[in-house]
């Protein structure tokens, strides 16, 4: 096994088996039969596996192992930290932007309810 | 062994954003085993609640309780320390020099102590911490059910420590990839590598569906109309679940990982059935993706003929793996080490948590079943009896490969004793317990049930849990002012993590010895054995 | 014929041994190997591999798999169905955090306070049918008695059959966690024999007449 791409492969290839042998379950009727959303999860599942490990596969056949240069890594990264840090802010900043925009909607259409004549 | 001299104003800087994969992943070990302790704090006071049938804490009080008992152990507990036992292992038993992508797993360090704080922090609020239980379920969790700002950073927190374990997994899974030493094929990686490879396929794959879920409760609490309807409820529990069972999985592969390492270790000799067990591995993973909506046979809203196939279908390579740790002792000359104890622990008490499960997986055993302390116990033999036994194992195992200095055995078997007692005094009742009808997550109970006797059983073996963890805590100060230096290899392994210094230097390995097999130090000192007059 | 008390210990009969015994063999194996290798002097040796053998091993496993899901199958789906006409049909609403049980004719049965939880009368001998549903969280209706329970989702009506084949007071919880009181939801359900039961029905459908 030259190629490591190969478990990717392998193992979406289980995945999208076990989402095959849902099929015949389609067969019974009312609540306790096939709910799309397994089927989905689980083939979709097993799609991104497959995918990933088809993409790792190309990549592998292009580098050849023997010409890899040295690495070189940062020794310490604060920036990673700020990083983190900055999307936490930006993503409770969305949050609170998108309460207020949905707040100022609802207090321009209270506006609008309480102007118009009864 | 070589040093290199880092200049002092450096260190704080270090500790905080250095790269090396072992710093990080000690630093994760280090978060995660105090979010451990508070997470056992909580179960203590829940334990005195219904040992005293009530009256030690509101109701409203044990709620927050279970759901940050159990949020902490799962998110803040288990899953970081079982990934970063994989952050700091894979890439020294692979032959690679450092992870791939370092400032990734950086970053996933952050990501769990921001969450973990985050989550915590809902007890500092007027309205305390999430109470909606570690599933956080729809509609119980919603605004008009669970109103306050706990519930809200409960569901930030648990989203910034899933993004920080998918990007741990990432990290882990492309080093055993794409970062192998020459000579280490996929077929010669160590079996806990293989079992960390399993984990963070199931991580990368079946975590996302979390935050999925997560995003849709909150546009639920702020916007409405997003999980409403009949069924709404449910299509939450499909996505949670979705992650819910897997997660189960991530909390187990790496100690089964562990345990076959130490095994074989204290045996003496190679894995049992290395091929057979790395098969067995990724079906086991595979089918555990596929087992998700055995949480919801009583719902009636899933197709539980299908997760109960699959679910009873884990016998298979569960099986499998049984017989290769077991096949691993026969022709061994066994040392009893306490790591190797504690591996015998996980064996047995996994087992009995395996068991039941295969009984839950039943249907018309699981309506009867449900909800009630039988599952509460299941778990807990799962995931304390089994994963905790065998993480304490790993402890005892690698403790001097990180630190240079062996943990003290004495101390270490009255460790583990304390915790084999502690924990079935603790749990096996709740399987009584639960088959007479007592409901999971109740503060109280009636005394006419009878069932404040075992109950109190049960609360003095959390505290003899408790006392053995004390015991592990002074093992680990005495151990680490000791002067004895435990060298490369104390315990005579095979894995290449012991063919370098204790703790390993800053790109692992000086020299690499020659890979032919899984087990290549063994392979080494029979090589030399068969060479000598 | 649905009947889940008899379908838990069909079951729960062939189960629990089987996990028993398999438990009792593993110790047993691992017994008698920790004894053998805490003796052994010599050098460990020992194959590496038995293909042969685990490929039977795997076969023998699934043979067992299989056997544990047509037992399953066999004994779930009359428990999962409703029969066409049961013998009386009584709509279960949940809230938090109490119960309420109506009849056909308007009868119903709720809580009288906190520390009284709903007492539903039913016939012993026939199918009851329950139609559940909840006015708010999901909530679940558990009668460990009969082995069985379902959970009750907001804006959906669960159907499912219960059988009391013995007279007597069978206790109820809700066992899906559901806020603050979720420990103090309990229900009864009181079966006795299908002429005490006409007469209970006749009793309350009077009282219905006499106060409207």
């Amino acid at each position: 096994m030259k190629r490591a791409g190969i478990v990717l492969v392998a193992w979406g290839a289980w995945l999208g088996m076990m989402t095959a042998v849902m099929v015949p379950f389609a067969s019974i009727r009312g609540p306790f039969g096939l709910h799309a959303v397994e089927p989905i999860m689980l083939g979709g599942a097993a799609g991104a596996c497959l995918l990933a490990g088809v993409v790792l596969w190309r990549l592998e056949s292009r580098t050849a192992k023997g010409d890899e240069r040295p690495r070189v890594i940062a020794e310490e990264s604060l920036a990673s930290g700020a990083l983190v840090c900055g999307l936490c802010l930006i993503l409770m900043g969305a949050g609170l932007t998108a309460l207020g925009g949905g707040g100022l909607v609802r207090e321009a259409r209270a506006r609008k309810r309480e102007a118009e004549p009864r | 062994m070589s040093t290199t001299a880092l200049p002092v104003r450096a260190a704080p800087l270090r500790a905080l954003a250095g790269t090396d994969h072992k710093r990080v992943a000690r630093n994760a070990g280090a978060v995660a085993f105090v979010f451990f302790l508070a997470g056992g704090v909580l179960a203590l006071i829940m334990r005195s609640q219904l040992a005293a049938d009530g009256g030690v804490v509101s109701q409203n009080t044990y709620n927050q309780l279970f759901t940050m008992h159990g949020s902490t152990m799962i998110y803040l507990f288990v899953v970081p320390l079982a990934l970063a036992a994989g952050l700091y292992f894979v890439p020294l038993q692979v032959g690679a020099a450092e992870v791939a992508g370092p400032r990734l797993a950086l970053a996933g360090l952050w990501l769990l102590v921001a969450g973990g704080v985050s989550m915590w922090s809902g007890f500092l609020t007027s309205g305390g911490a999430a109470s909606a239980s570690w599933w956080g379920f729809d509609p119980l969790s919603d605004s008009i059910h669970s109103p306050g700002s706990g519930m809200e950073l409960w569901i930030f927190g648990v989203m910034m420590v899933t993004a920080g374990q998918i990007l741990w997994a990432g990290c882990i899974l492309l080093t055993a990839l794409r970062r192998r030493a020459p000579g280490m094929t996929l077929m010669r990686m160590p079996v806990f590598t293989w079992s960390m490879v399993v984990t963070c396929l199931l991580t990368v794959f079946a975590f996302p569906a979390l935050i999925v879920a997560l995003c849709l409760l909150w546009a639920q609490r702020h916007f409405g109309g997003v999980l409403t309807g009949g069924l709404g409820a449910v299509d939450y529990q499909q996505l949670f679940w979705f992650y819910g069972h897997p997660v189960v999985y991530v909390m187990f592969f790496p100690f089964v990982g562990m345990v076959g390492e130490i095994v074989a270790t204290f045996s003496g000799r190679r894995f049992f059935g290395y091929n057979a067990f790395i098969v067995a591995l990724l079906c086991f993973a595979g089918l555990s993706m596929t087992v998700w909506a055995h949480h919801m046979f009583t719902m009636g809203q899933a197709t539980n003929k299908y997760f109960s196939l699959t679910s009873t279908a884990l016998v298979v390579p569960a099986g499998i793996e049984y017989l290769d740790l077991l096949a691993t002792l026969w022709g061994g000359r066994l040392r009893f080490t306490t790591a190797f104890l504690f591996a015998l622990g996980f064996i047995v008490q996994f087992l009995v948590g395996g068991l039941t499960g295969i009984i839950l997986a039943s249907p018309p055993l699981d309506y009867g079943l449900n909800m009630s302390y039988f599952v509460v116990a299941h778990f807990h033999y799962t995931i304390f009896a089994g994963s905790a036994f065998g993480l304490f194992g790993g402890i005892y195992y690698w403790f001097p490969k990180l630190t240079g200095r062996m943990l003290g055995e004495r101390l270490g078997k009255a460790h583990f004793w304390l915790m084999v007692i502690g924990t079935n005094l603790t749990f096996f009742p709740m399987f009584i317990l639960g088959t007479d009808g007592m409901t999971r997550r109740i503060a109280s109970y009636p005394a006419s049930t009878g069932w404040q006797t075992l109950n109190v059983l049960e609360t003095v073996g959390a505290g003899v849990i408790a006392l053995s963890v004390l015991v592990f805590l002074v093992n680990v100060l005495v151990s680490l002012r000791s002067s004895e230096h435990a060298g490369d290899d104390p315990w005579g392994a095979q894995t290449l993590e012991w063919a370098t210094s204790s703790p390993p230097p800053r790109h692992n390995f000086h020299t690499l010895p020659p890979i032919r097999s899984y087990a290549p130090l063994l392979d080494l000192r029979d090589a030399r054995e068969r060479a000598m007059p | 014929m649905p009947d889940t008390l008899h379908a838990y210990r069909h079951v729960s009969g062939i189960y629990f041994p089987i996990a028993i015994g398999v438990f009792a063999a593993v110790v047993l194996a691992l017994s008698s190997l920790l004894v053998a290798g805490a003796r052994r002097r010599e050098r460990p040796s020992g194959r590496s591999g038995a293909h042969r053998f685990e490929l039977f091993y795997v076969l023998a496993l699934g043979a067992v798999a299989t056997f544990l899901v047509v037992v399953t199958f066999r004994a779930e789906t009359p428990i999962d169905r409703t029969v066409a006409s049961p013998g009386l049909r009584i709509k279960v609403t949940a809230a938090q955090w109490s119960w309420r049980f109506e009849y056909p004719g308007g009868v119903s049965v709720a809580a009288v306070s906190t520390w009284q939880p709903p007492v539903a009368e039913v016939p012993t001998g026939v199918e009851v049918e329950f139609a559940g549903s909840s006015r708010d969280v999901i909530h679940g209706f558990w009668v460990p008695q009969l082995h069985f329970q379902r959970q009750l989702l907001p804006g959906y009506v669960t159907r499912f059959d219960l059988r009391f084949d013995t007279a007597g007071h069978y206790g109820g919880e809700c066992s899906v966690f559901c806020g603050e009181q979720h420990s103090q939801m309990h229900f009864a359900i009181e079966a006795v024999s299908p002429n005490a039961f006409q007469a209970w029905f006749s009793r309350q459908r009077s009282r219905l007449g006499g106060t409207a």
